[in-house]
């Protein structure tokens, strides 16, 4: 627990640094005319270079999309080049369309083959069967009534 | 992200005293310009795109941290300023920047009425007490009391606990009593 002359100790030092911190922003107003011009000459200098920052970020921008302008022709960012793009799209569109299609009939032959297997006669075991595929090399039985 | 103008605002009210503090530490308007113009530079380029409520933790760190490099860079400078003044035997360096210290920064303008002198007296004896605090209990004192940061704030600032911060106020405010009673002026 603070003691109460502690306290009071306190709240004199808090009252004597607010006086000071006031004597001091009087002072400030009293700053010889040559020190705050100098002031004002360096924040304008900081806030150009804080424009020179934000200018800098476009320039970043810039130096991007002529990376990429020359990576697919010198012209990017005009018709010619927006062509480019969609034709380029466009293929890359129809080679994507032929890989789906290829994997869809391969699927559908997959199935087809399974339901012929399962609508015959012979059960789909036969086929894996060693003695079957033996029995059907050496000839086929002639059926006779 | 600041705006330029929030830059501009926040700069414009933090420069006087950032001078201010910047010449209780160095004691000399050349150097204490180049400090705040510095710290002005790496706020605005390397902190540029942050919100304007963080600029003024952000500006206190920088400030501190440049003033601290320049007493490294002056560091041995001051070595061989001490050792040509030992071999010279001229006059007290020490003495002419303890006048220097004292003189307002327009004293050779007309006179002024008594309530503005008293006043300029006092200022003078709270700036002069100010200088003569050790560093980090100046910087803790005038970042706490005159900028107006919290105590975790400045521990900020400072890079040390607030338990520290504490300690330094405390200590720099009955330095300041002291050296003011001292000198006969009341707050």
């Amino acid at each position: 627990m603070t003691h109460p002359s502690q306290q009071h100790d306190r709240t004199q030092d808090d009252l004597l640094a607010k006086a000071v911190a006031r004597a001091l922003d009087q002072g400030n107003e009293i700053l010889p005319s040559r020190v705050t011009a100098r002031l004002a000459q360096m924040r304008e200098q900081a806030l150009s270079h804080q424009k020179q920052w934000q200018s800098a970020l476009q320039l970043a921008g810039q130096s991007t999309h002529r990376a990429v302008g020359s990576l697919f022709g010198d012209s990017f960012g005009s018709a010619t080049d927006w062509r480019r793009w969609a034709a380029s799209a466009g293929i890359l569109l129809l080679t994507g369309a032929f890989m789906f299609w290829q994997a869809q009939t391969q699927i559908e032959d997959l199935a087809s083959e399974d339901s012929a297997l399962l609508s015959e006669a012979l059960p789909p075991n036969a086929l894996i069967d060693k003695g079957f595929q033996t029995w059907l090399s050496t000839g086929t039985p002639t059926v006779t009534d | 992200m600041a705006t330029p103008r929030e830059l501009d605002a926040f700069l414009a009210d933090v420069e006087r005293r950032a001078y201010k503090t910047a010449w209780f530490a160095v004691h000399n308007e050349e150097n204490a310009l180049d400090i705040v113009q510095d710290a002005m530079l790496k706020l605005a380029e390397n902190y540029g795109d942050r919100p304007a409520e963080e600029l003024p933790a952000l500006f206190q760190r920088i400030l501190q941290n440049t003033i601290r490099d320049f007493y490294r860079r002056s560091k041995v400078r001051n070595l061989w300023t001490t050792l040509f003044s030992a071999l010279g035997g001229g006059e007290d360096e020490d003495d002419q920047e303890k006048i220097d210290r004292l003189r307002s920064p327009d004293a050779d303008q007309a006179e002024r009425p008594e309530d503005a002198l008293a006043q300029r007296r006092t200022l003078e004896a709270i700036e002069d007490a100010l200088a003569t605090l050790p560093a980090r209990q100046r910087e803790a004192f005038l970042l706490r009391y005159w900028e107006g940061l919290d105590t975790a704030e400045t521990a900020e600032a400072m890079g040390c606990s607030q338990g520290s911060v504490k300690t330094h106020c405390s200590r720099a405010t009955q330095t300041l009593a002291a050296a003011l009673k001292e000198k006969g002026h009341q707050l």
